[in-house]
Parts: C-alpha cells; sequence; structure tokens
C-alpha cells in the first residue's frame, strides 16, 4: 500500500519533472541573473555618467541603510521572491489537476495503468498528495537553495567592495522566517486552494474534450447567472458579493498570506512597517483558522470521491 | 478441467447497440483462445468486460472474481496488451519497470531485463523514441516477466511489420506460454495466430456462432482439393463453400465421413479464415 503509493507519486515527478522541479530552479537562476544583471548595469554606467557619486547605487545602497531599512528591504526581498513562487506554484497545479484525470485518458495509456493491480482510489490520492503535500515541499526546498544562493551572491559583491556582508546582509535577514513563510505559506495556500484542486480534478475526469476550457466556463455562468439573479430580484447593479468567495478562495490559493475578503486588492500592512514577515506569518496562521477552509475542505472532498467513482466506473477507455 | 473465464447470459448494450447478446463461454487453464470476428462484432467488449473495464448484464467470472467489482485485485492475475500505443510517451524504459516492480506483487525485474537485453532497447530510452514494435517488446517485456495466468492480448501486433509480428508469437509460445496459463487473443491476422490456438471463438453481431477446439475442428471440417472430374459428386455432399484456385475447387465441408471425402481429393484441416468466411455465409443463408 504505501509501496504503490510511493511509486504512484514518484510517477508524478517523472511525468512532470519541468514542472515540478525545473522550473522552480529556473526561476531561481532567473532571480540570480537578473540581480547581476543590475548588479553590472548599474557598475556600468553609472562608471560612465559620473563616476564615484552614482557608483553607490543598487546594491552598494545597503551600505547607507540604518538597521531598521535594512531588515525592512531583506523582508521585501523574501516577500517579493516568495510571492512568485507561490503564483507560479499554483498555476503548476492549475494544469497538473486538469490533466491528471484527462492526460492518460486522451494517450491511451489508462489502459496500461489500469492493467495493473492499482485501484483508482489509490492512483486519485496519490495525484492529491502530490498537489497539496509533495510540489508544496520541493518548491519550498528549492526556494531556500535560491535564498541562501542569493545572499551568497549579495556577500561576494559586497565582500568584493570591502563592506561587510555579516552587517549588511545576514544579520539583517530574517532567514528562518523568510524560509517559514514558504514553507508554511505552501501548505496553507494548497489548503485554500482545495476546492479549486478538487473542481479541476473533477473536470479531468468528467469531460471526454477540453477540460480547461470547462473548468473557467462553467463558474463562470453560474456565477453570473446568480448575479443577474440578484440584479433582477434586488436591482442593485453594484452587489458584487456573489463573486467574493471565489476570489476569496482563489485570493488565498495565489497569495496564501493575503489577509482581506477580496483576496486581490491588497495587502495592508501596520505602519509599523518592521513587523512585516511576522505580520505576513500571523497572516498565513489566521487565515488557516477560518471557516471557509473547512468548506472548501467539504467541497473537495465531495468532488474527489465523484472523481474516483467517475475513474473507476466511467474512465476506461 | 479449472475453468478461468466463465459467462453466462453476458450482454452489454451502449444505448440502443447491442455489443454483446447473451454470451455464454467457458475457457479452461491452459488453453490459447483465439478470439475473432469482424470489426464491430462485439471482440473489444467482451475483453473489456473480461478485465473489469467495462459493466454488463448477466454473470461474469473471472477466476471466480467478478471482474467489474474487483478490477484492482484481479490485476494481480491477469495481464493485457491492449493495443501498441498504450504505454505513456513520457516514460523511459527503467522508470517503467520501477514502477511495476513496485505495484506487481508477481513482476520480477530480473525477467524482464533478461528479454530486454535481446532487444536493442537502452535503458534511458523513453517510449516517445521508440518504435511502435520496440514499444511492443518493451510492453511484452514486461508481462512475459509478470506471474499471470490469464493474459489477455487485443491486437496485440496491430501496426507492427511482419518481423516484429513473427519474433512476439515465437516469444510468446516459447518464453512464456506452460500449460498453467490461459491466453486469450483477438486479431485479424488469423493466419499469424492459427498454429498456436487451441481454442477457437467466432464471434459475430455481439453473439457467438462458434466455440470449438482445435481438435473438434479438425474431426468435423474438411477442406478438399477437388479435380473438375469430381466436382459434381463433391457438390453431392454439401459443401459450405467453394472457391476454385488453380483450376481446382476448394471445397469446405462439415461433418462428412473423411474415408469418402479422400476419394475426391486431398483433404486437409480448413485455414481459420476461410472456416470464419464460410460460417459467416452459412450464418447469412439460414
Amino acid at each position: 500500500m504505501i509501496k504503490t503509493m510511493k511509486a504512484l507519486i514518484q510517477r508524478e515527478f517523472w511525468e512532470h519533472r519541468g514542472a515540478f522541479i525545473k522550473a522552480p530552479k529556473i526561476i531561481g537562476i532567473v532571480l540570480l541573473v537578473t540581480t547581476l544583471i543590475a548588479y553590472i548595469t548599474i557598475r556600468v554606467t553609472s562608471a560612465k555618467v559620473n563616476g564615484e557619486a552614482i557608483l553607490q547605487s543598487g546594491i552598494l545602497e545597503l551600505k547607507d541603510m540604518s538597521l531598521e531599512n535594512l531588515i525592512l528591504f531583506w523582508d521585501g526581498m523574501f516577500i517579493g521572491t516568495s510571492t512568485l513562487y507561490f503564483m507560479v506554484l499554483f498555476f503548476v497545479m492549475y494544469f497538473f489537476m486538469l490533466g491528471s484525470l484527462y492526460d492518460d485518458r486522451k494517450d491511451g495509456s489508462i489502459l496500461f495503468w489500469k492493467s495493473l493491480p492499482v485501484s483508482d482510489a489509490e492512483t486519485v490520492i496519490s495525484k492529491i498528495l502530490t498537489a497539496i503535500l509533495f510540489v508544496p515541499i520541493v518548491y519550498s526546498l528549492i526556494y531556500f537553495v535560491v535564498l541562501i544562493l542569493l545572499m551568497i551572491f549579495y556577500s561576494i559583491i559586497l565582500l568584493f567592495h570591502g563592506l561587510n556582508p555579516i552587517e549588511l546582509v545576514w544579520s539583517p535577514a530574517q532567514f528562518i522566517k523568510g524560509t517559514l513563510v514558504m514553507f508554511s505559506g505552501t501548505l496553507i495556500q494548497a489548503m485554500w486552494a482545495l476546492p479549486i484542486y478538487g473542481w479541476l480534478m473533477f473536470c479531468s475526469a468528467w469531460f471526454k474534450k477540453r477540460p480547461f476550457i470547462y473548468s473557467v466556463i462553467i463558474p463562470a455562468i453560474i456565477a453570473f447567472s446568480w448575479y443577474w439573479f440578484k440584479v433582477l430580484t434586488s436591482l442593485q447593479f453594484t452587489n458584487i458579493s456573489v463573486f467574493k468567495s471565489p476570489a476569496v478562495y482563489l485570493g488565498h490559493a495565489m497569495f496564501p498570506y493575503s489577509n482581506d475578503y477580496m483576496g486581490f486588492s491588497g495587502i495592508q500592512f501596520n505602519d509599523d512597517s518592521e513587523a512585516q514577515l511576522s505580520e505576513i506569518l500571523a497572516n498565513l496562521f489566521a487565515s488557516v483558522q477560518r471557516m471557509e477552509i473547512l468548506y472548501g475542505i467539504i467541497f473537495a472532498g465531495i468532488l474527489f470521491s465523484v472523481s474516483i467513482w467517475v475513474r473507476r466506473y466511467r474512465n476506461t477507455t | 478441467m479449472t475453468q478461468m473465464i466463465t459467462a453466462n447470459n453476458l450482454s452489454k448494450s451502449y444505448g440502443k447497440f447491442e455489443a454483446l447478446k447473451n454470451i455464454n463461454l467457458s475457457i479452461g487453464k491452459g488453453k490459447i483462445v483465439g478470439l475473432i470476428g469482424p470489426n464491430g462484432a462485439g471482440k473489444t467488449t467482451l475483453l473489456k468486460a473480461m478485465l473489469g473495464l467495462t459493466k454488463y448484464t448477466g454473470d461474469l467470472e473471472v477466476m471466480g472474481v467478478n471482474p467489474f467489482k474487483d478490477r484492482a485485485k484481479l490485476m494481480e492475475d491477469i495481464c493485457f496488451i491492449a493495443d501498441v500505443a498504450v504505454l505513456p510517451k513520457w516514460i523511459s524504459v527503467d522508470q517503467v519497470l520501477d514502477f511495476v516492480e513496485q505495484t506487481h506483487p508477481k513482476f520480477s525485474r530480473e525477467k524482464a531485463e533478461k528479454f530486454l537485453k535481446k532487444t536493442k532497447l537502452g535503458k534511458k530510452q523513453k517510449v516517445k523514441e521508440m518504435s511502435k514494435g520496440m514499444i511492443v517488446q518493451l510492453h511484452l517485456s514486461i508481462v512475459m516477466a509478470i506471474e499471470a495466468k490469464i493474459l489477455v492480448l487485443d491486437e496485440p501486433t496491430l501496426g507492427l511489420d511482419i518481423i516484429y509480428r513473427k519474433d512476439f508469437y515465437d516469444n510468446l509460445l516459447n518464453d512464456y506460454f506452460d500449460h498453467e496459463r490461459t491466453i486469450v487473443i483477438t486479431t485479424h491476422q488469423v493466419e499469424e495466430v492459427e498454429h498456436i490456438l487451441t481454442d477457437l471463438l467466432f464471434i459475430k453481431d455481439g453473439e457467438i456462432v462458434l466455440d470449438s477446439d482445435m481438435e473438434e475442428l479438425t474431426n468435423q471440417y474438411f477442406e478438399v482439393m477437388v479435380s473438375n472430374d469430381n466436382y459434381d459428386d463433391a457438390i453431392s455432399f454439401k459443401p459450405l463453400s467453394t472457391r476454385k484456385i488453380f483450376g481446382k475447387h476448394v471445397m469446405l465441408f462439415k461433418n462428412v465421413n473423411r474415408g469418402e471425402l479422400e476419394a475426391l481429393g486431398d483433404v486437409q484441416r480448413p485455414g481459420v479464415a476461410d472456416l470464419f468466411v464460410a460460417l459467416l455465409r452459412e450464418e447469412e443463408q439460414s
């Protein structure tokens, strides 16, 4: 049972190597390369324009920052980079779930998978675990390495200019908190995304063609019909409460640390800006306690069960 | 004899179309059964029912198990090759061996690797880089390394060139079949399998039109090369079919005394394809 599950999850990583392992690595490389390019560009252009005066822009600006601002700078760095990872992870999972029970029907390999003594429930559960647990962990681990590389990279440049990297990088950067945001964030993101994943998996099992189109159009039609029904009954055109709860899930699924109800409309911080990372962590853990998570789990549980049923009794070719 | 597969009044409809109509059959241990029929006759539907892949009405037991209810369990003892294209394109030889090794309790990796050594397949090679013939070699290597009791082959050699086809059946017969196992094959290329079959099932429009073992067939049906001189005599025995080859009449007879036929010309066992055509015609006329 555990051996089978391990093989099934391994299988997903073989099939989706590019999206599960290469993509987060590539983001890391892009982050490092753009940092390097920015540094070189500023060096070259400032040296050409008027020498020493502008040299202190870019990475070297750290030199003149107060400790408070240094902490803020590194908090911002962690939040910006982790946001990028959260977004990519969500999109990768969107298409993974959408193809999870569809791709092997399309290419006929479902008959090979079904020729092995593996139950359909095991197959479906392995895909869910991949999406909500294993890929988030892999993304977090790669992010952890990228962060270290980024900080080493900054340190080398600072050392090159005779500045102290301990003082400017390693001491103000809240590295532990930064990685904690990522590790807990990807898992909390998965909890918020569960109902979306459930819907995508259902589409993947149910539709014979174009699951992507259906996955988007059906919720859109339902929401707009509900909206028009509300408009016709109450004559309130501005009442958009219908879109609110899907937006809460979607918002948290993309930006798990957002703390407002609309998800998209921004992240609010206290004026006490020193607490940026701490506040994000607080938001993350507060969001887990919301009732929406429970409703989402119930909704997802129903759709996952239907998906197993469809896979078992209807998807045979 | 132990019955591996038994069906009683097995039926299956897709909407108004009846793919299987009250099929009764039983397949014993150690048989190699050819399931022969024209396109759309219900061959694949019947196999799918046996493999627990489709719902049906009536009774069907495969090794004492209801295949639709216990598919996952049943797959420990049944292997099938459904069509050449079913291995996933992205998987490599090593990966597919790893996966089957982890999930199938009766798979011997050692055996599979021994079969693969005889082929040109590399360990890291992916299915999408293989020809159809190579994919079948890989699939067959896996299947032959599983200690299964029943092997189901649905058009296993479709689209393969002749060398691969010959190898496929040679391997199957020499390295796999051992009279403890049961094999069910459907194919359009009847000529290639008829020498290995022990039993025949003809299916047409969802019904079994012939269920016979090869020995019975040899005792019941005769093909005679009749010269022009004996033509009228031969016709009096009411042949099932007649065709003309090189100025002689090749006639197919059922249940006629062999001695009497030998007076007319050379007597031999008819080919499965000829027999099939003759039986279908007979059905249509009656």
